[in-house]
């Protein structure tokens, strides 16, 4: 066993290096091969007279004019000291314009993490309920329609609605937590939705096992058999699948975060890509794989800890 | 009568995206002419679901980006499925080893989710038409090539490969004949959940500005459009909407009717 999680761990971090390393590699090569020239795109900006000597002076500092593997050396020796230059259009600190930014869209994802965690618990023993009535039907109906919805749309109806047409939240000058919430929300709506239904599926399940059986047999009441027994044994088996889908509303904050103007990741990668700015393209570019693979990984370790316990209890593995 | 409800709830998706993808041949208007003297008409003979802010006709900018929003997905689901399952059956290991190096590549290059391929792609190259089929194709072929194979390799431990080896079946007719028809399901239906996320991933990015081309037309553009004049012209709003709303639906239905089910 003590060899088995040895080998697990050094799989994982081989993982873990090879994805960033792959991911940051393709960044890099797209960037060359992109048609817009960041140093034409930094002369327009900054009014460098537009004539071809200018601009090649200018690559030849920006140190584009270097071989693709001597570039990716370069700032692959400055990542790891956590130097990733500066922006080419505010001439700030890339590192911390990076993590400033990470730390809101790190609150908006919480935030909706722990909403969600609630409202899936609720949902889903709802539809479990009244899985057998005409409410049920319609629950998972609602559930289902939800999925389909962009969360942007929820975003953009939240502000149209409260914001402008009643006021009654303001967008802008919120502080605290407060300020995070509708963004979060907008999250909370499609995964609950996603997740109660499945939850619902697994308590079903749960009940209708040997091991249901025979507590019924014992004279256990069904609601102690539900809370106690098939609840957690339902809950624990949808948390890898729900790391995973935290990991993907970071993806999707991008598109949200845009809408409710939130400094986050997504306003960094939209201007970066306005401005054509490589180095804050490149250091978002590690930090997003760099974290989808590390909520990959808690994934992955929550399954096996949590299929190790269900063998021990059931006896044999299946 | 399950039967008939069966092939119903399987035609009807698809008849309703078949009807979003050919919509653009019935067009009644252009859908880029604009005519300020009308705009914000009301729902005409002529305008079927009235005019937008400069004049164009909405029902045929929405059946316009029906084409865009659908094409794109369809394509590139189409060079994922051929890709895909073709490489996966290349790569399919049926021996029952298993090499740690294919193994771990494979793991971390497909531990990034789709959508954040996508966003790397678009972050870097800019939003345009041909832009989003590449991304979409790079994003989803390397799960698909791992999901082809995963199924394959379980497929063949089964006991029918087994017979079907002891009658001397050589490994392609056992890839194509036996297994291809068993996996083909939840090949699609992976495909037809991805094309809803992508579906809803595409009006997203050019919902916020990073339109597809200063002259497509697509359902996210008309939202953001139409964004600006939501109080007083909700229904300009409601069109879009309802379009992604029921294509992401029809994909989502598809894929949980072809869902296997346990046994």
């Amino acid at each position: 066993m003590k060899r088995g999680t040895r080998v697990f761990i050094l799989k994982k971090t081989i993982e873990l290096l090879l994805t960033v390393f792959i991911v940051t590699i393709l960044s890099f090569i797209l960037m060359q091969i992109s048609p817009v020239d960041a140093a034409e795109a930094y002369a327009q900006r900054s009014q460098t007279p537009n004539n071809p000597e200018a601009i090649e002076a200018l690559r030849e500092s920006m140190g584009l004019n270097a071989p693709l593997p001597v570039q990716y050396w370069n700032w692959l020796q400055g990542a790891v000291k956590l130097d990733f230059g500066v922006s080419y259009v505010n001439q700030q600190d890339v590192f911390s314009q990076v993590t400033t930014a990470f730390s809101f869209t790190a609150k908006v994802i919480l935030l909706a993490g722990c909403i969600e965690a609630f409202i899936i618990i609720l949902l889903g023993g709802l539809c479990y309920i009244c899985r057998k009535r005409i409410s049920g039907y319609i629950l998972s109906a609602l559930c289902f329609a939800a999925v389909s919805i962009p969360p942007f749309f929820f975003a953009s109806t939240f502000i149209d609605v409260f914001a402008v047409k009643l006021g009654i939240i303001n967008v802008v000058s919120n502080s605290g937590l407060l300020k995070y919430l509708p963004a979060s929300l907008c999250f909370v709506i499609g995964t609950s939705a996603f997740f109660a239904p499945l939850l619902a599926a697994n308590i079903e399940k749960e009940m209708k096992l040997d091991s249901a059986y025979y507590a019924r047999c014992r004279g256990l009441s069904e609601r102690r058999i539900l809370f106690r027994y098939a609840l957690p044994t339902a809950l624990a088996s949808i948390l890898p699948s729900f790391f995973q889908m935290l990991a993907l509303s970071m993806t999707g904050a991008i598109i949200v975060e845009q809408v409710f103007s939130i400094p986050g990741l997504g306003y960094l990668i939209m201007n970066g890509v306005t401005n054509r700015d490589p180095p804050v393209i490149h250091a978002t570019i590690l930090l997003l794989a760099l974290v989808l693979s590390l909520f990959n990984i808690i994934a992955d370790l929550l399954n096996r800890t949590l299929n190790k316990g269900s063998i021990n209890t059931e006896g044999e593995g299946v | 009568m399950k039967k008939i409800g069966n092939i119903l709830a399987l035609a009807v998706p698809v008849i309703i995206l078949t009807l979003f993808v050919l919509g653009f041949l019935f067009e009644p208007n252009s859908p880029t002419k604009t005519n300020i003297l009308e705009k914000y008409a009301p729902a005409s003979a002529e305008y079927p679901f009235g005019t937008d802010a400069v004049g164009r006709c909405v029902f045929s900018r929405i059946l316009e980006g029906g084409k865009t929003t659908l094409g794109i997905v369809l394509l590139g689901s189409a060079i994922v499925l051929t890709i895909g399952i073709t490489f996966g059956m290349l790569f399919a290991r049926t021996k029952g080893r298993s090499s740690i190096i294919s193994d771990s590549i494979l793991n971390s290059v497909t531990a990034i989710p789709p959508i954040a391929y996508l966003i790397i792609l678009v972050g870097i190259w800019g939003n345009s038409i041909p832009t989003m089929v590449v991304a979409l194709t790079v994003s989803l072929l390397l799960r698909m090539i791992k999901l082809v194979m995963t199924l394959i390799e379980a497929e063949y431990g089964k006991a029918y490969i087994r017979c079907a080896v002891a009658c001397g079946a050589g490994k392609c007719r056992i890839l194509i004949i036996h297994i291809m028809p068993v996996i083909l399901k939840d090949i699609i239906q992976y495909i037809c959940l991805s094309c809803s996320d992508m579906i809803l991933a595409i009006s997203g990015f050019s919902f916020i500005g990073l339109t597809l081309g200063s002259d497509v037309v697509d359902w996210g553009v008309m939202l953001s459009d139409a964004r600006r004049t939501s109080a007083q012209y909700p229904a300009l709003l409601i069109y879009p909407i309802a379009c992604i709303f029921i294509c992401s639906l029809c994909f989502n239905f598809l894929g949980h009717r072809l869902q296997r089910r346990d046994g």
